[in-house]
């Protein structure tokens, strides 16, 4: 109770200061939270924001994120059980984790045609290590002594696998579940933002070009409620997982 | 009727300069009673685990091993999220009634639905005994499995292994370091020396 009631206050305390601040400046700088809420009524209100922005990106976003873990699955599970594939890989994740993510960006831009593709291969290429180091570290909680346990009694590994192995996999699988659905929101942003393609990164773009910066607000406000709404659910799901 | 058969087995683990144990032949049959005997760290265990199939001999055949094979493990190895109950289930789910029944033999009825993180050591050896004893095996395994067990609550267990081997007719291999906690005293003894070295009596 406590803890909420120090979240509501800091919430309460940045809006206070932002209403202070739009005062002193003008709108097309800085709009006032009563400006910025009404553009997000109308950016909600508006069903072509749906269609044609938030489902694009979202849809580039979560085709990003399945591409990651199609490849850094299979990838983490080799890794895990021949090292040498993970030696093999580990020049490749250490230059994509390296790459800072505009840069892979722009090269996907420049490779490809900036197109719905294009997002959705950078979102993977950022996510593959994230997904091959969780699952390899995942495979690794194993606990051996049970999967043993479960051999010797012959449990078939339809069981071993519900009980055994996906809680030792989620361990690893569901914090890193976290950090990439929140980057491939991220990722898909900057990717659409740098090529153009639509969606709401290009909304973004749009808004700033044409200094309609209470839409720009609302705008962030709804990518802020979008990796907010994701880590919750993730947050939720894990909570369910660890419940017997 | 043999349940278990091996011929001049030797295991030698990879890291290891000696093998654990060497040219070992061993025939275990239905009802059968047998304890290994020696000090730590001579290939009792290792011996165990072979029976039951979880190591594989660097030299010599299993000729035949039962494909039955309950086993209690010096540590419980129960999975920690799952009640006592839904350990049992795990390697028998339709011996519902009957994994209640041996909780309630063993004094635990009002731990059925606790988890098992939250057993204290004795609770769960008992839990990973009827386990060992839910899926009828033809051969028991008993590593040190009742080591944390008080006097009368290790008569309780040993009493219902006994019922058990009775009605099923199991053969039984334990190791006690216990002189006076042995299931069956008078079993087949194989004794293990801390050489390399095995000798049948």
């Amino acid at each position: 109770m406590t803890r909420k009631l120090a979240f509501l206050t800091g919430v309460a305390a940045i809006v206070l200061f932002w209403s202070l601040a739009a005062r002193a400046n003008l709108p097309a700088i800085l709009p006032g939270p009563l400006a910025v809420l009404k553009a997000l009524g109308q950016l909600l209100g508006d069903p072509g924001f749906w269609s044609g922005t938030l489902g694009p990106s979202l849809g580039r976003a979560t085709g990003g994120l399945a591409l990651a873990f199609a490849i850094g699955a299979p990838l983490g599970l080799a890794g895990w059980r021949w090292p040498v594939v993970s030696a093999l890989l580990a020049p490749l994740r250490l230059i994509l984790m390296g790459l800072p993510a505009p840069v892979l960006a722009i090269l996907c831009i420049l490779w490809f045609d900036g197109s719905t593709t294009t997002t959705i291969l950078t979102v993977a290429a950022l996510l593959v290590p994230v997904f091959q180091i969780a699952v390899a570290e995942g495979m690794s909680a194993i606990e051996p002594q049970l999967d043993e346990m479960a051999r010797l009694f012959d449990v078939p590994p339809i069981r071993r696998l519900y009980r055994i192995i996906l809680p030792a996999l989620w361990t690893a699988l569901g914090p890193a579940l976290g950090i990439a659905v929140a980057n491939a929101i991220r990722v898909t942003l900057l990717t659409e933002l740098l090529s153009g393609a639509e969606g709401l990164g290009a909304a973004v773009q749009r808004a700033q070009s044409w200094l309609q910066t209470d839409r720009l607000f609302a705008l962030v406000l709804v990518i802020l409620a979008l990796i907010g709404l994701a880590e919750i659910a993730l947050a939720v799901l894990i909570r369910e997982k660890r419940r017997p | 009727m043999t349940l278990f058969a091996a011929e001049n087995v030797s295991l030698q683990y990879r890291d290891r300069p000696a093998p654990v144990f060497r040219d070992l032949s061993l025939t275990i049959r239905g009802e059968e009673s047998l304890r290994l005997s020696g000090p730590s760290g001579t290939g009792k265990t290792s011996l165990m685990r072979v029976i039951a199939g979880l190591e594989r001999p660097t030299s010599g055949r299993i000729l035949l091993r039962s494909r039955r094979i309950g086993m209690a493990f010096a540590e419980p190895r129960l999975l920690p999220d799952l009640s006592a109950i839904e350990n049992l289930l795990f390697v028998a789910p339709r011996a519902r009634a009957e994994a209640s029944a041996m909780l309630a033999g063993l004094e635990m009825a009002g731990l059925q639905d606790a988890s098992a993180d939250s057993l204290s050591k004795g609770q769960a050896q008992r839990v990973a005994l009827i386990r060992a004893l839910l899926i009828r095996p033809e051969i028991l395994l008993l590593d040190e499995a009742l080591g944390g067990l008080d006097m009368a609550t290790w008569q309780t267990a040993r009493d219902l292994i006994l019922t058990q081997r009775a009605r099923t007719g199991f053969a039984l291999v334990e190791i006690s370091h216990d002189p006076a906690r042995l299931i069956m005293p008078e079993a087949r003894v194989m004794s293990f020396r801390p050489v390399p070295d095995v000798t049948q009596l």
